[in-house]
């Protein structure tokens, strides 16, 4: 007896993702019905849905001269290091000065000023030192130059198509990271661990044989000696996070917030944990991992699995140590930043009404001496506010911005994904290109 | 581009190389700029998508293997520029919770065609409505003419999977029009 074509055999042959004779008449019928669909289908589609009836022409015209503006407000100002905070320069001009002061409490507080200026004054403590005559000024400018190289990070893993590749900061090509199982893992969300040994990533996962399934995102961690990557926890969403000693890495499963299906990795054993938890990772405070459960943050003890309500959140969160940042939902659908002590003792808000494209916003990104907030916004655009306050810093078409343990920001251009490097950090003007997306600078530890 | 990337100095991608992917870029631009228009919410994201996929393209072409077709690798680029348009949106998580949804039986089809007598306009904003995967599917298999192998590598699913992607599609498909 001949058996009749399954609905998905006879559709697959009507769209000509099969071929072969039909059976018989009743599954010719069938497949003629759908071949009939798909040529409607195909006609309607030929033609692109309007964009005029959506956006009639006064609307499109305001938007496009809307553009012109935001794009000539760019070319002729955002990019100019004089607008924003007032440059550090002449701050640290009068401080270079003080140095030479024969007060020592005076010597010793503008040491202190110009070491948390670090890399941003680097030209003008060279030039300083060139130019200095009295011994203390002299010796004084070069143990901070000598601290700036110490913590200067010179690499950084970038994302390029299927490789992630380890570049110097001047774009020189270290090494390239391939996978050999797909050719097509594209790399997403690049986070290289604290000890500098294990580079973790999202990239598109092999749909498992015998699953109806999706390329959504698989948790990918590299070795960064050997180049050999790992595959863990199929369907990872959210950004890997590593735990201080580097022996854990925790993902999400899901949109940011509660339907968010956590996920811990041990590079002891390359085990999961066995941990039934909802959140996405934010950060690790101490052993423990800080968590954005949909509409608030968690402290959760991995291993008990238990988890304590630190504050309200609308988004995941980034820590300086002492504070977590992150943005809250207010009542205008807008986002509010919000600077929340660890110990619940207070919180404040930063900057109000921030209108982003996301669902749930990327967490806002805190600078290592904890002095900036940077993050995205609908533009898009990167906004840089200083925790202590003032006038807010502004970049055009970049995303995810990330600090580097430095102080210099990374960043990517919106249009074509490739890494920007503010050279000397906020607020300086000068920016490093450098091939590929995703950026994760390289641990301090690092640096040899 | 290749010489100097072995050699570990990263450079400008090779004139030619650019040349060929600006001609090859013309004929497919706006077939590509029609698949952004369904994906996107508004025009101007649709315009942002196809700029966003040519920059990305462009800066990838180093890692284009020239004895294979374009199109396939072009589209498959286009995947990742949606992929994370829809990651901003919250939306791609809905993929997998629409798959999980999607009921294990495949029902028998009508022999009649279900599309027959709705008017263009009707099917394209039920197209637009569609949930991802399915949109996407139909999109790629009703529409743009891809060879089955070539619908695979752009999507990532393997063929014999797309079948059943597609099935459900047009149910889906379907019970949009009927709503």
């Amino acid at each position: 007896m001949t058996s009749h074509l399954t609905p998905e055999e006879a559709t697959a042959r009507a769209f000509g993702l099969d071929s072969g004779k039909p059976h018989c008449d009743d599954c010719a019928r069938r497949i003629e019905a759908l071949r009939a669909d798909r040529a409607r289908l195909a006609g309607a589609l030929e033609e692109s849905p309007s964009a005029r009836a959506r956006f009639p022409r006064l609307i499109s015209a305001l938007a496009a001269a809307l553009c012109l503006a935001a794009v000539g407000y760019a070319v002729l100002t955002v990019r100019d290091p004089g607008v924003g905070p007032a440059s550090p320069r002449q701050d640290a001009q009068k401080w270079i000065a003080e140095l030479g002061s024969e007060d020592p409490a005076v010597r010793d507080r503008a040491t202190q000023a110009l070491a948390e200026m670090g890399p941003r004054i680097e030209g003008l403590l060279k030039k300083s030192l060139l130019a200095a005559t009295d011994a203390e000024t002299k010796a004084r400018l070069g143990d901070l130059l000598a601290r700036i190289e110490v913590r200067r990070i010179d690499r950084l893993a970038v994302g390029s198509g299927a490789a992630v590749r380890i570049l110097k900061t001047d774009g020189t090509l270290l090494r390239e990271l391939r996978g050999d199982s797909k050719s097509d893992v594209h790399v997403r969300d690049l986070a290289w661990s604290p000890d500098g040994a294990w580079l973790a990533f999202l990239g598109d996962n092999v749909t498992p044989p015998g699953q109806l399934s999706w390329p959504i995102m698989d948790l990918h961690v590299a070795d960064a000696a050997t180049g050999r990557i790992r595959i863990f926890a199929r369907k990872a969403c959210t950004p890997p996070v590593w735990s201080p000693d580097s022996k854990l890495v925790a993902v999400g499963a899901g949109h940011p917030g509660e339907d968010s299906e956590l996920h811990v990795v041990s590079t002891d054993d390359w085990k999961e944990l066995p941990l039934k938890a909802a959140g996405t990772p934010c950060f690790w405070s101490g052993p423990s991992l800080v968590i954005f459960t949909g509409a608030a943050l968690e402290k959760l003890d991995p291993a008990t699995g238990k988890s304590t309500r630190l504050c309200d959140a609308s988004s995941s969160a980034t820590s300086d140590g002492s504070k977590a940042y992150v943005f809250l939902r207010n009542a205008g659908g807008k986002f509010d930043l919000q600077a929340v002590d660890l110990g619940k003792v207070w919180s404040v808000t930063l900057l109000e009404g921030i209108d982003s494209e996301y669902a749930v916003p990327p967490a806002p990104q805190v600078s290592p001496d904890g002095q900036w907030i940077a993050f995205e916004r609908r533009g898009p655009e990167i906004v840089a506010v200083r925790v202590a306050g003032g006038k807010p810093w502004t970049l055009l078409n970049a995303r995810a911005p990330l600090w580097a343990p430095d102080g210099r920001l990374a960043y990517q251009d919106a249009k074509s994904w490739e890494t920007e490097i503010l050279r000397a950090g906020l607020p300086e003007g000068e920016i490093q290109k450098l091939p590929g997306s995703s950026p994760a600078w390289a641990p301090a530890q690092e640096k040899k | 581009m290749r010489e100097s990337v072995r050699t570990g100095t990263m450079m400008p991608v090779a004139e030619l190389g650019r040349t060929e992917f600006e001609a090859a870029w013309r004929r497919h631009e706006p077939a590509l700029r029609r698949l952004c228009r369904y994906l996107a919410e508004r025009e101007s994201d649709a315009a942002d998508l196809v700029q966003e996929i040519s920059l990305r393209a462009l800066r990838e072409l180093d890692g284009f293997d020239p004895t294979r077709p374009l199109r396939p690798w072009l589209y498959a680029i286009a995947r990742h520029v949606i992929v994370d348009h829809l990651r901003r949106r919250g939306k791609w998580w809905d993929i997998e919770r629409e798959l999980a949804a999607a009921p294990e039986e495949a029902e028998e089809p009508a022999c009649d065609p279900v599309l027959a007598e709705e008017s263009a306009a009707k099917i394209r904003d039920a197209v637009r409505r569609l949930p991802e995967p399915y949109r996407l599917v139909i999109l790629y298999t009703a529409w743009e003419g891809f060879t089955p192998s070539e619908i695979s590598e752009i999507l990532g699913v393997p063929p014999g999977r797309i079948r059943i992607h597609l099935y459900r599609a047009l149910k889906r498909l379907e019970k949009e029009l009927k709503e």
